[in-house]
């Protein structure tokens, strides 16, 4: 929608030019794909009282045929493009979330009042999903798979089954790494 | 609830993770022993440790577990999907095939994904003739199942004549998915019009049916998205029918086999066989912002024009889709009775090739079309294609009304182009700059302007001066601006002088040969000259926000000195500045390419001059962050930063990327580094811009903003304090504009320290404001008053507060204008009428907001939070002022006194503990007066509650000690004396309480205040009750 991009199997390249490394590739692949969901998220966003509702799985999967069906991408590449699409997707709930954030706390119609005053304070959804952004950071650091697993678990909503077929390892292999990195994401939130 | 478990460094984690892989294979109970029974270093096991101790903690806690995360859903609900598990799939369909109730009768037409066959249901009753959709069998059918449930419900709200109608939708055994859809027997839109020659009038009446269609769509708040006439069909009884709201073509004559003689839609396969073309696609759309309804309308606004004239909008110069996105973006429509009277012949038809042939097909002669059209219906398509789309048609129904106004003769609402709209706009944004472009303004205006090019003239030929005093002087003279009286042309805006002069210097080249006064006119026997006046133009235009004609201009520019074969640092700015516009419109992918552009004459140029070509490169970084990627932001702002010091320390550039290192580093949480930026650029533009102008006062007021918003109050209030003594240096103290910022000041300072000082200041500031405002700008004055609500109410003059939030609420629902400020308003109301006790009307107003926000904001905003907060507050209220039974709300976690309502005060103290120690971890100079209060009271009362009245007391100090400078009839401070008094009783303080009582009932029984409501007075009147009866009562 936004960018031009007519060639078929533009993603397909895209992608595979990624997976050896090819920075350029990846900016495009982002270019194309974050302005697309961050239009589909914030239009679908819900919230159920203090919390944020955002069905990114179906976001994901319908980006996804969206694309399949302008050719720009086969069906066989649909691990590959989970993989990257989880790191974009991943950029559209921070961005949301944030946004919310700000809203909440100093927004133009902000009003504080002395019995509201602790309502600030309390702990929102969008807290959290920040909080374990910048978690992710450190834990990439120390073991890139177990953020990648996170990003396409909690950002994404895909099982230990499609996590494990997008990556290419066992489904045992993605519980215990699932189990590590969730440790670690605990005690990083507890500081 | 942090442990004493010092953190574990990543060194540390990186040795564990190995170990703890294996780990997690060993069954949870035999844990221990398998560790103590590895080879390890002790500290590795000691961490080890540790670690399993935290898992235990998560665990219990439930942390990350299950599909739902406490934060946030990312996985759907529970999925009636079909099994994924390997079902055979029939790929071959055929005629006969029985698909749920459906047999299948005659394929219809393919898509990427599935393929539309003609159905019929057998089983007895009415044969029903359905169009049948099936996906493709393969991977990913699932997912399409999924998609298509979704789309049914979709489907199933939309009931209307003229929209194809979903039948049923079902999954097979062998699980297929299926989608039943009214058959339509029909032709697209265009070819029944062209086909059955219809004139304009019955051309209108089948548009309005589709307009019908589209308005009670958007009111199921359903958009279409992807409107153009493949998807407008005309049935055999000539009635028009709506397709594909997010579905499949049903089209008959494309690709499938079958089809019975119908021409093939042009459209669908004109552009290089994309199925998704950009023709309908509204500018905001390409530039990938979010859709809207006017978005609809802009499709239908070019299927309009279509209808009108048998041709696009936009002529194609390459052909090419991008070039069509750039037409889309920046320029102008032509009009339809234009195309008519300029005679063309790149048609939708390909049996019409020239216009009298296309105008037969409408029955009629080109002249007489173009007569036709003139006027109302030129207007009416110009507004449904307007660029911005908040100047479009806001709905299909207001478009429809115009139509019907025009076919029975009466005046049409759209207006000709809108001088007075820019102007407004212009001046919300640029408020304080108003005074600086006025100078510049009136100089051009005044005595043919010659002020400003004198001092431009120092630098040019005098030759070259005489040509630009020509072409100001053509301008008046020539009417470029339709004004034949003389007079009038004088009290011409200066704005639109300007916005001719674009126009003029945004044309090409004229080959004609009539055309050669308007070459010398229009500059181009001055190339060079021409540019120049192109680049200055630009950038009057841009700030002036007047973005397409600086967008056309700064284009224009650039295309001059590459035609003059220029390639130097002129060209990387012009490149530059037309980025600039772009990126004002939203065209981030236009803006990129652009600065590509720059960067490569820069880099050519060996990245000289520094100031210009780092700036490009910090932009570039700019952009990135727009894009959701700051550390490829910080990747490239960084070393321009570095560049720009030792090369142009004393420049805009450095200033502006100083300034965008300070955003990047804003977003990935690093504020303080942030602050130090920020400053650094501010500094710079001081100096250069000098300490009071406006221009810096306007750039401190945008940051102070973003600041306030995340919650660096001091660093806020220093920027504000410094934007207000520039304009009242450079303005005067009693300009609004100064008041608005002083305001905006003052109510910071309110919030940190409930300065009455800084209330006085507000009261003074509105006053003086009041009547002019309130007519100048209503939605600063709306703002004013809610500010000034906010201040009194905090500071506890609720006689004074109420009335202004009512003149807030009203004003806000009379003007157009101010109707989406209307709910924020009634949101406070709704506070204030809560304190003083009448909660029903507190209710009501909730009511009302949220009904309002839900329409115009959509579900997920967070405003819709924050108003589920202020019910819960009013749900507690009601609780604790009239002893009614408490139910959390679900999904809800408890705060400190909604655990005290529900008698758990261990928790309550947890909890308000916690509270206390993330207001004491904010900096004093950033806490707001109202947070410290309320966190002090609350432990105070859970301290109390858990018998420990000893250690409340200072608790108790602290939140009085917080309201020291607040109104003495606060009612927060009756209530906390009130609670304190209780406290000191129970623990045998009797004298002590003695004191403190006569304070209480003061307010509780004052006459010359406002009722309060019964949570707030509840302790006081126990206080009172039990003061003769039962000294030792136990406080609650």
């Amino acid at each position: 929608m936004a960018q031009s991009g007519p060639h078929t199997g533009q993603i397909t390249q895209w992608l595979m030019a990624a997976r050896e490394g090819d920075g350029q590739a990846l900016d495009r692949l982002f270019e194309r794909l974050y302005p697309e969901l961050r239009e589909m998220a914030a239009q679908r966003l819900q919230r159920n009282a203090d919390r944020l509702q955002l069905d990114t799985t179906a976001l994901v999967h319908e980006c996804y045929l969206k694309l399949c069906e302008l050719q720009q991408l086969s069906l066989n590449d649909r691990g590959h493009f989970m993989a990257y699409a989880a790191k974009v997707m991943r950029s559209v709930v921070v961005d949301l979330a944030r946004a919310q954030q700000a809203q909440r706390r100093g927004g133009e119609h902000a009003f504080i009042t002395l019995n509201t005053a602790l309502m600030a304070q309390r702990p929102h959804g969008e807290d959290e999903v920040l909080a374990i952004h910048d978690a992710l950071q450190g834990l990439a650091a120390i073991d890139a798979r177990l953020a990648q697993v996170v990003e396409l678990r909690y950002f994404v909503g895909l099982s230990h089954d499609e996590i494990a077929q997008t990556l290419g390892v066992g489904l045992r292999t993605v519980e215990r790494d699932w189990e590590r990195a969730r440790t670690y994401l605990f005690t990083a939130l507890q500081a | 609830m942090s442990r004493a478990a010092p953190a574990l460094t990543p060194a540390q984690w990186a040795r564990l993770m190995p170990w703890l892989d294996l780990l997690l294979d060993v069954p949870t109970a035999e844990q221990p022993a398998w560790l103590a029974a590895q080879a390890m270093a002790d500290d590795v096991r000691a961490d080890l440790t540790q670690v399993l101790a935290q898992r235990q903690a998560m665990d219990a806690q439930g942390f990350l577990q299950g599909e739902a995360q406490p934060g946030w859903t990312a996985a759907a609900a529970a999925s009636a999907a079909p099994n994924d598990a390997a079902a055979e799939l029939r790929d071959g369909l055929f005629t006969g095939d029985l698909i749920g109730p459906w047999r299948l009768v005659r394929l219809l037409g393919q898509g990427g994904m599935s393929v539309v066959w003609l159905a019929e249901r057998d089983d007895g009753e009415v044969r029903q003739h359905v169009a049948l959709k099936l996906p493709h069998a393969g991977p990913g059918q699932a997912l399409l199942a999924a998609r298509l449930r979704r789309e049914r419900q979709l489907m199933a709200s939309l009931a209307h004549p003229h929209i194809a109608r979903l039948f049923d939708v079902g999954v097979t055994p062998q699980g297929l998915p299926y989608m039943a859809l009214e058959y339509i027997d029909g032709q697209p839109l265009h070819t029944h019009c062209h086909g059955q020659h219809l004139g304009i009038h019955e051309r209108l009446q089948l548009f309005l049916q589709v307009l019908g269609a589209v308005q009670h769509a958007h009111q199921q708040l359903v958009l279409h998205r992807d409107l153009k006439p493949g998807n407008i069909l005309v049935d055999a009884q000539g009635q028009v029918k709506l397709l594909d709201f997010g579905i499949a073509k049903l089209i008959r004559g494309t690709d499938g086999p079958g089809a019975s003689g119908t021409a093939p839609s042009t459209e669908l396969t004109q552009h290089s066989g994309q199925v998704l073309t950009p023709d309908y696609a509204a500018p905001e759309q390409i530039a990938g912002q979010p859709l809207t309804t006017a978005s609809d309308v802009y499709a239908l606004g070019v299927i309009l024009f279509e209808l009108l004239t048998g041709q696009r909008p936009y002529k194609l110069p390459r052909g090419t889709r991008g070039a069509l996105e750039e037409a889309i973006l920046a320029a102008e429509v032509r009009r339809p009775s234009q195309v008519w009277r300029e005679g063309d012949a790149s048609t939708l038809h390909l049996d019409a090739t020239t216009p009298a042939d296309l105008a037969a097909h409408l029955r009629s002669t080109p002249a007489r079309l173009a007569q036709r059209l003139q006027g109302d219906l030129d207007v009416i398509v110009a507004q449904a294609l307007q660029k911005d789309p908040a100047r479009r048609y806001p709905s299909a129904e207001a478009l429809a009304q115009d139509i019907r106004r025009h076919l029975a003769s009466e005046p049409i609402t759209a207006q000709p182009d809108s001088r007075w709209y820019r102007t407004r706009k212009y001046v919300r944004r640029h408020r304080w700059a108003l005074g600086a472009v006025a100078a510049v303004v009136s100089a051009l205006g005044v005595g043919l302007g010659l002020a400003l090019w004198q001092a431009r003239e120092a630098r040019l030929e005098a030759a070259k001066a005489k040509a630009i005093q020509g072409f100001l002087v053509g301008l008046f003279e020539n009417g470029d601006i339709d004004q034949p009286d003389a007079l009038r042309k004088r009290q011409q805006t200066v704005q639109d002088l300007l916005v001719g002069s674009a126009r003029a210097l945004s044309q090409p080249m004229p080959v004609t040969a009539g055309g050669r006064e308007t070459a010398t006119r229009d500059l181009h026997d001055q190339p060079a000259v021409r540019a120049e006046l192109q680049g200055v133009l630009g950038e009057l235009l841009h700030n002036l926000s007047l973005n397409d004609d600086a967008l056309a201009v700064r284009k224009a520019r650039v295309q001059q000195l590459q035609a003059m074969g220029r390639n130097d640092a002129t060209l990387a700015e012009a490149w530059r500045e037309w980025a600039d516009s772009q990126d004002a419109r939203g065209d981030l992918a236009g803006a990129r390419d652009s600065l590509g552009q720059a960067l490569q004459v820069c880099q050519r140029l060996g990245m000289r001059p520094a100031a210009l070509c780092w700036g490009v490169q910090a932009q570039q970084g700019w952009l990135m962050l727009q894009g959701g990627k700051p550390q490829n932001a910080l990747r490239l702002v960084e070393p321009a930063v570095q560049r720009l010091r030792k090369e142009a320390p004393l420049s805009l550039a450095l200033a502006q990327a100083l300034a965008q290192m300070g955003d990047a580093l804003s977003n990935v949480g690093q504020g303080a580094a942030a602050g130090r930026y920020h400053d650094e650029a501010m500094a710079i533009r001081s100096k250069l811009w000098g300490p009071h102008s406006v221009r810096l006062a306007a750039s401190r007021e945008a940051l102070a903003t973003a600041l306030a918003s995340q919650g660096q109050l001091a660093l806020a209030l220093h920027q504000f304090r410094l934007s207000e003594a520039a304009l009242r240096e450079t303005l005067g103290p009693d300009h609004p504009s100064t008041l608005h910022v002083a305001n905006m000041r003052a109510r910071l300072e309110v919030r940190n320290t409930l300065n009455p000082a800084s209330l006085a200041d507000m009261q003074r500031n509105v006053a003086l404001l009041g009547q002019r405002d309130a007519h100048a700008d209503p939605q600063r004055h709306l703002d004013s008053l809610l500010g000034l609500a906010e201040a009194l109410q905090l500071s506890g003059d609720l006689a004074a507060a109420r009335p202004l939030l009512q003149q807030a609420v009203n004003l806000a629902q009379q003007l157009p204008q101010t109707q989406g400020s209307a709910p924020y308003a009634q949101i406070a109301l709704a506070n204030c009428e809560q304190e003083t006790g009448d909660f029903a009307a507190a209710e009501a107003l909730l009511d009302q907001a949220e009904q309002r926000l839900r329409q115009s904001l959509g579900p997920g905003h967070p405003t819709l939070s924050i108003l589920a907060d202020y019910r819960r507050t009013l749900a507690y209220a009601k609780a604790w002022g009239l002893r009614q039974p408490w139910h959390q709300p679900p999904d809800t976690q408890p705060d400190a006194p909604e655990l005290l309502l529900m008698g758990r005060p261990q928790e309550a103290l947890q909890v308000a503990r916690q509270s206390w120690q993330r207001t004491q971890a904010q900096a004093p100079e950033d806490r707001q007066a109202a947070q410290v209060y309320a966190s002090a009271d609350q432990l105070a009362r859970a301290l109390a509650a858990s018998g420990r009245c000893d250690q409340a007391e200072p608790y108790f100090l602290a939140a009085l000690e917080a309201l020291r400078s607040a109104n003495p009839a606060n009612p927060y401070l009756m209530a906390t004396r009130a609670r304190y008094a209780l406290c000191l009783r129970s623990r045998g303080a009797a004298e002590q309480a003695a004191r403190i009582i006569p304070l209480v009932t003061a307010r509780l029984n004052s006459r010359h205040q406002p009722a309060l409501g019964p949570h707030l007075t509840r302790e006081a009147r126990e206080l009172v009750a039990t003061r003769a009866s039962r000294p030792d009562a136990p406080p609650r």
